[in-house]
């Protein structure tokens, strides 16, 4: 459809731009309008990569957990994190006959985000679950994936929310 | 707030008839509203007043108003400036019931003139302001925190050596209290803060937070009152430097920090203040993101609490993300600071 979700938001952004701030003289209006334009920018590129983003990211979210699918640990936090893990990977989280929608992504992408997060703190704080060799290399694979993810996340927000924040 | 309202409320407060001439909200001051109120009694004679009130998302800082108020209840009669505090209170029909607090104004402005002004004369301007602002840094973190009661407001550290791993529990429990996602690069992030902790030449002060031009009330080119004490608490000395809004990089950092040294008498450890720069870092994050909560259920749906709770955030999540695996405090901090694009710093 056009104009893209893109196009009509860059141009809300020239006209806040243009029209707008050169006349207002309010510090208050002048910071909202400052902080909407930070977001209009990035809802426009969020507009155009988000679902791609999420796509990529859930797929190496998924080689991640894979692993920790396959271990196994006589820990009960490790057993605890495996089960969910596994569980996770094994939920059917769309509907194959339908388009996949950003929110279903982002359901998915969010509890990986959490298995993740569980992930780092049992490697750090139960490192006797797991022998040194098994536990060094999964961290450093954890470590790959978050710059990884950092790297893909990046032009949504770099320099949308750069300069003065207010 | 409309006048009427801070009118009667003032009336009652004070068991006087007072009429409000003037009120104003002042600017910047994303995490507390602060309201400059003006007036007289009914004699003709003028007064001012200054009301701090928790924004509707109930403060922008995990840290709540009712204890920045102690912070000045107690410093009042200490030789660290800052102005007289009347009372403080929530829950009442004023201002939504919103927790706020009074205080008397101090004369003076949160700028000073000059300080970006060209040439010999503009740097004249900043060498004296850079002075007064240690100067006055010096003064707090040499109190006798116990003999004014921190101890009672604050959590204080065990000994000097735990200065920073305390400051670092108390962070890290705001963030698992109020963080709105996962963030799995923060929670490894973590482990490397904690694992970088300097506890070898560390001490014990009364400590602002966020401090420096912009912060405080001048007059003269002096420190007339330290204001807006939302982040203070007990740690080390250097989290001050660290959270001084770019104070640092205003004038020649080696000499004011030298200066400090003189005056209070405190070795700064480079090492100290780079992990303090870092873990500022990470105080914001937890400051911007854990507000976001509120825009989440609708309290304050202002958009700089999405911007800055999600933008800012995942900018400064990507500063941690660059320092994972270093080793070296004084190195990491360089790679931090090549990222930071916030108008306190200057490149």
């Amino acid at each position: 459809m056009r104009p893209t979700i893109k196009e009509i938001v860059d141009g809300m952004s020239w006209v806040l731009d243009e029209r707008v701030a050169p006349i207002i003289e309010d510090q208050w209006a002048s910071s909202y309008l400052r902080s909407i334009k930070g977001l209009l920018s990035h809802i426009s590129v969020r507009s155009e990569l988000e679902a791609d983003i999420l796509w990529h990211d859930i797929a190496d979210q998924r080689d991640l957990l894979d692993q920790v699918a396959k271990l196994h640990s006589q820990d009960s936090a490790w057993q605890s994190l495996i089960a969910s893990t596994r569980d996770a990977l094994e939920k059917q989280w769309f509907n194959s006959e339908k388009y996949r929608s950003v929110a279903d992504m982002e359901a998915e992408n969010l509890r990986y985000r959490e298995l993740i997060s569980e992930l780092i703190v049992a490697i750090h704080d139960q490192p006797a679950g797991l022998n040194d060799s098994e536990r060094n290399a999964l961290h450093e694979m954890v470590l790959k994936y978050l710059r990884r993810q950092l790297a893909r996340e990046r032009p949504l927000y770099a320099e949308a929310f750069s300069g003065r924040p207010f | 707030m409309q006048t009427s309202d801070v009118e009667s409320y003032l009336s009652e407060r004070l068991s006087i008839p007072v009429s409000v001439s003037s009120l104003r909200q002042t600017f910047p001051g994303m995490s507390r509203e602060t309201w400059l109120v003006a007036g007289t009694y009914q004699s003709g004679e003028t007064w001012e007043l200054v009301v701090r009130i928790d924004p509707p998302s109930g403060g922008g800082v995990p840290i709540p108003l009712k204890v920045e108020y102690e912070v000045y209840r107690r410093l009042y009669e200490s030789p660290v400036p800052v102005a007289e505090v009347l009372w403080y209170d929530e829950g009442i029909e004023f201002a939504e019931g919103r927790a706020h607090m009074v205080r008397k104004m101090v004369e003076g402005s949160t700028e000073v003139p000059g300080l970006h002004a060209p040439g010999p004369e503009g740097e004249a301007i900043r060498e004296r302001t850079c002075y007064e602002h240690a100067e006055k840094l010096a003064i707090l973190h040499t109190l006798d925190w116990r003999a004014y009661g921190f101890d009672e407001v604050f959590s204080a550290p065990a000994s000097s050596t735990d200065a920073l791993v305390n400051e670092f529990e108390i962070w890290k429990s705001y963030w698992e209290a109020g963080k709105t996602d996962p963030f799995p690069l923060i929670t490894e992030a973590l482990y490397w803060l904690k694992d970088h902790i300097p506890t070898e030449g560390t001490r014990i002060s009364l400590n602002k937070g966020n401090n420096g031009v912009g912060e405080e009330i001048w007059k003269d080119g002096k420190i007339v009152a330290m204001s807006d004490w939302e982040l203070a608490g007990l740690g080390d000395p250097c989290l001050d430097w660290a959270f001084s809004q770019g104070m640092l990089d205003v004038w020649d950092r080696d000499k004011v920090l030298r200066h400090y040294e003189h005056v209070s008498g405190y070795k700064i450890v480079p090492k100290i203040l780079a992990y303090c720069e870092i873990f500022t870092t990470f105080k914001a994050i937890v400051c911007l993101n854990t507000t976001m909560q509120a825009f989440f259920d609708r309290r304050d749906r202002r958009p700089v609490i999405s911007g800055m709770g999600l933008g800012t955030v995942k900018n400064m999540e990507y500063m941690l993300g660059s320092i994972m695996g270093m080793d070296d405090i004084e190195e990491a901090l360089e790679v931090v600071k090549g990222q930071r694009t916030s108008p306190y710093h200057r490149k």
